[in-house]
């Protein structure tokens, strides 16, 4: 055309390919995004657990020609073989074991990100003490820990993808932001996270079990809600007593009348309030207490849907006195005990007027 | 103005697209399957045993209770005053007040009236080195009655199963503290079917508790050979017959920590006795 | 009539498609965008958000006079004298010492009305409003410290027991809840960069420093849910930064404080002083 200056342009062009082809490595570059002396360059690859059969199986679905099962694997046990070679089974110390291989490329750009974005609250070394993390209660995760409270899994670990879902979705009411990164970005991220297991823990250790978030299927209650809120009530307070740790929501009359206990009997004091316990959770060193939620007052953090608190109840919340419900109780009950405290939420939290008159209500009789 | 030439164009083309890639070599790719992490480059995986590990000419032999012809036995103690019994308050749950209508005590430390110290675990941490032991089939049983943990110490192998039991009319949870093992926490509802928990790494001592009612404590020790005893009420205690040969024996309270280890040469049919003495 | 017809663009290009389509959607769809009553930050929930309202119309109109007034003096000299058919423009640079004097005087005039004005009453509101720090000692005064961090916000009540730094100090993350109709006073410090805080529906909005304490304070008039934003561009999350402030009555207030307050003595741990970041009181 005419008009445009096409050697103008080339030479610009070329002298931004010029510019960019000198500058030095980000390590070097007084520009790049992490505090001076701060390496961000990982030089060795890891192999990290992978997740158990069933992952691959769904996988090779979507996959069919990556992943294919080989029954004489795995020394006649039958196990999974990758194509490209990123996941391998191998035996280490008489056990079958699912790996990840993550390259160093790999773990330098998930490091890039995790220095730039994560690190002012989980630390340089995703110990959790970073700067913005002082005087924070409860602290951030420290990857070197290995627990994750909220991914909703029963095995020991998260997979990538229940993590991924836990970033993107944020732990509301905490400083644990909903991320809105690219997937991409996310999944080196991850893999760093795991990278940043000490040895023979958490993803370097042999005996532990990655797992997907807990399967969340049909609720039974779906179209009769008030008979399911009625039955979790009857559950909360009877079968899981789940007044031990969290409040109970009833008088203490109606709570023997529910538990079919005999006349008279008194249960723990301060009834309608939460029960500090013990967590496995450490900052700087000493361990923390956790405080149960209180429904009406507490925000909870992975969600408050039906089906999200299905899934926290029936995982269970790993590192806290929350155990793993699933199994314990039927499905329909984990399902109902969901609906009561859904309920619950919705009807008092943040209404104050309604809520004070409710626990007014709950301690008038004066034994809890 | 004057169009470039064709080879100005080009010459600076170029110069522009070596700002695009410049990755680095590709790496070299990953061991295949059987080769297990300890071959994978720069790995730091745990130690693989199963391919390839040097075996020695004269490798570990397999256990057999007919090789153990020696006794050891002796007894724990706590030095200085018999501390006065804490009681405990239960009433977090009335039905745990009613299987304990006599009042409860705080089960941690439990000393008779001669310094003898119970529940304290005593096993051999060197010089077992020389066999292999084969894991007991059938799980050690830790039973939850009367809201207490029974017994209150256990000890198992490695790969062994602890198999947790609720006889109460309430509902526990099964919460393992373990450090090298994978903990779990798990619930059971009053008349639940038994727990199974394995854990593969020795570990001495594991707390479990139940976080329902928090004055319930066990502890589990795990350790790879069956050389293991708790102490009774008057803080004796005998372990399995052993071979002729040197041991360290340890012994761990869950209050008083660890007592100082013993080293002992012990000879065929030999009976031996030591004692361990721990203090506040 | 006639002269204004020759100077004028035609009227046909007013409402030609380049000019009258875009101008007439701009003018629409400012017009329905500000019935909707959520466009804007509300009406002012504190008892000297009127002062900002006041100040933002005094400048307005005193700005639309001197503008309406400086075009009416440019159009006129253009249009009187400019060129036309037996007229020949006048020429004039302003560079006598008539022109300058008067240029000089009329630019003084205008400081004094406009500019002097405005900064009385400016100076009037930051005296009598802002920098009008309620008296910490008074027990009326709701104290609050502020915490701010990359990205959110940590506030510490004094609880029940009114003494900041002990058990039963309510720290809360993002969310604050107040008395109505008492003076909130803040004492405010940062993490690590520099962060606002901002309550648009309070009108008040402050800097938040590391390494040192900024206090502001308000006084709200009305109960009910608002909002707390960061207004100091503070990283990647800045924009998330945003938190909820509640004004209860006084009565509702004080349930939930000995609530908050007896949940807080629970949880607290003596040991962990790393937690405690309570400071002294800056008056």
């Amino acid at each position: 055309m005419r008009g445009i200056s096409w050697q103008g342009l080339a030479v610009s062009l070329g002298a931004l390919g010029l510019l960019t082809s000198l500058q030095t490595s980000d390590d070097e570059n007084p520009h790049a995004r992490a505090p001076r002396g701060v390496s961000l360059v990982v030089t060795a690859g890891s192999w990290l657990r992978a997740p158990s059969a069933d992952w691959f199986a769904k996988q090779a679905k979507s996959e069919p020609s990556r992943f294919t099962h080989d029954a004489t694997a795995a020394g006649g046990v039958g196990g999974w073989v990758d194509s490209r070679g990123e996941y391998s089974l191998s035996e280490v110390e008489g056990e079958w074991a699912y790996w990840q291989w993550v390259s160093p490329e790999r773990l330098t750009a998930g490091r890039r990100d995790f220095v730039q974005f994560c690190s002012s609250c989980h630390g340089l070394d995703g110990d959790g003490y970073g700067r913005s993390a002082q005087h924070l209660r409860p602290t951030p995760r420290s990857f070197q820990q290995n627990k994750f409270k909220f991914t909703k899994v029963i095995a020991d670990l998260p997979s990538d993808e229940a993590l991924m879902n836990l970033i993107k979705r944020g732990l509301a009411g905490t400083p644990m932001l909903p991320w809105d990164l690219s997937d991409v970005q996310l999944l080196d991220i991850i893999q760093y996270i795991k990278s940043l297991s000490p040895e023979e823990s958490g993803w370097r250790d042999v005996y532990s079990q990655v797992g997907d978030p807990v399967e969340v299927g049909e609720d039974p209650w779906a179209d009769i809600k008030e008979r399911a809120i009625a039955r979790g009530r009857e559950v909360y307070h009877g079968a899981a007593s789940c007044h031990l740790c969290h409040p109970g929501y009833v008088t203490n009359e109606q709570l023997r009348v529910l538990r079919k206990d005999p006349e008279g009997t008194v249960y723990r004091e301060d009834l309608t309030y939460p029960a500090l316990k013990d967590s496995e959770y450490e900052v700087l060193g000493r361990a923390t207490k956790v405080m149960p939620p209180d429904f009406t007052w507490h925000q909870l953090r992975a969600g408050i849907t039906t089906a999200d608190l299905f899934q926290t109840i029936a995982s269970g919340i790993k590192g806290t006195a929350m155990p793993q419900w699933k199994g314990a109780i039927p499905d329909e009950d984990l399902w109902a005990l969901a609906h009561y405290v859904e309920d619950l939420i919705v009807s008092y939290k943040d209404q104050p007027a309604v809520r004070g008159a409710f626990m007014k209500g709950l301690r008038a009789s004066g034994d809890n | 103005m004057r169009t470039p030439s064709l080879a100005q164009t080009l010459i600076l083309t170029s110069l522009a697209l070596t700002a695009c890639g410049g990755g680095g070599d590709t790496p070299a790719p990953p061991p295949g399957p059987g080769a297990g992490p300890g071959a994978g480059p720069g790995s730091t995986a745990p130690a693989n045993g199963g391919s390839g590990a040097a075996t020695s000419a004269a490798g570990p032999k397999a256990w057999s209770d007919s090789a153990g012809t020696a006794t050891l036995s002796g007894s724990a103690s706590l030095a200085g005053d018999v501390p006065a019994p804490i009681q405990i308050a239960m009433d977090s749950d009335p039905k745990c007040v009613e299987m304990n209508s006599g009042g409860a005590t705080d089960g941690s430390v439990l000393v008779d009236a001669s310094g003898g110290l119970q529940n304290v675990f005593v096993y051999v941490s060197k010089g077992t080195d020389a066999w292999t032991f084969t894991v007991p089939e059938e799980p050690v049983i830790l039973d939850q009655m009367g809201c207490n943990y029974t017994p209150r110490v256990v000890g198992m192998m490695t790969g062994q199963a602890l198999r947790v039991q609720n006889s109460d009319p309430t509902v526990h949870n099964v919460h393992t503290y373990p450090k090298k093992n994978r903990a779990s926490n798990v619930s059971q509802p009053a008349g639940s079917k038994p727990l199974e928990i394995e854990m593969k790494r020795s570990e001495v001592l594991v707390a479990v508790k139940c976080d329902m009612h928090s004055w319930m404590q066990a502890r589990v020790g795990i350790v790879d050979h069956p050389f293991f005893a708790v102490t009774a009420a008057d803080g004796s205690f005998t372990l399995p017959k052993l071979a002729a040969g040197e041991y360290t024996v340890s012994a761990v309270h869950e209050v008083f920590g660890k007592a100082s280890k013993q080293t002992i040469t012990i000879g065929d049919g030999e009976a031996q006795s030591i004692s361990f003495e721990f203090s506040k | 009539m006639s002269m204004l017809k020759a100077t004028l663009p035609s009227l046909a290009f007013l409402r030609s498609r380049w000019l009258g389509c875009p101008l007439a959607l701009m003018l629409t769809s400012t017009w329905a965008l500000a019935q909707d009553k959520r466009w804007g930050p509300g009406e002012a929930a504190s008892d000297y958000g009127y002062r900002f309202h006041d100040l933002f119309w005094l400048i307005t109109i005193l700005v639309s006079v001197a503008f309406a007034l400086v075009v009416i003096l440019l159009a006129i000299p253009v249009l009187r004298d400019r060129e036309r058919p037996g007229h020949r423009a006048s020429f004039d640079h302003g560079k006598s010492l008539h022109d300058k004097r008067l240029t000089a005087v009329i630019s003084i005039v205008i400081f004094i009305i406009l500019d002097a004005w405005v900064l009385v009453i400016a100076m009037q509101d930051l005296r009598e409003a802002h920098w009008a720090l309620p008296d910490a000692e008074d027990p009326q005064t709701y104290r609050v410290e502020v915490l701010a961090q990359q990205w959110a916000w940590n506030f510490r009540a004094p609880g029940v027991d009114g003494e900041f730094g002990t058990a039963d100090d309510i720290i809360t993350i993002n969310e604050l809840v107040v008395p109505k109709d008492r003076p909130v006073s803040f004492n405010m410090s940062s993490k690590d960069v520099i962060h606002a805080l901002f309550l648009p529906e309070m009108r008040m909005k402050m800097d938040v420093n590391p390494g040192s304490i900024n206090k502001t304070w308000f006084r709200p008039i009305t109960a009910g849910d608002f909002t707390i934003l960061c207004a100091e561009l503070c990283g990647f999350a800045h924009y998330q930064m945003s938190g909820k402030l509640r004004v209860l009555e006084q009565g509702l207030f004080n349930e939930w404080e000995a609530e908050a307050s007896k949940l807080a003595s629970t949880a607290f741990d003596a040991d962990d002083t790393e937690a405690q970041w309570a400071w002294d009181w800056e008056k």
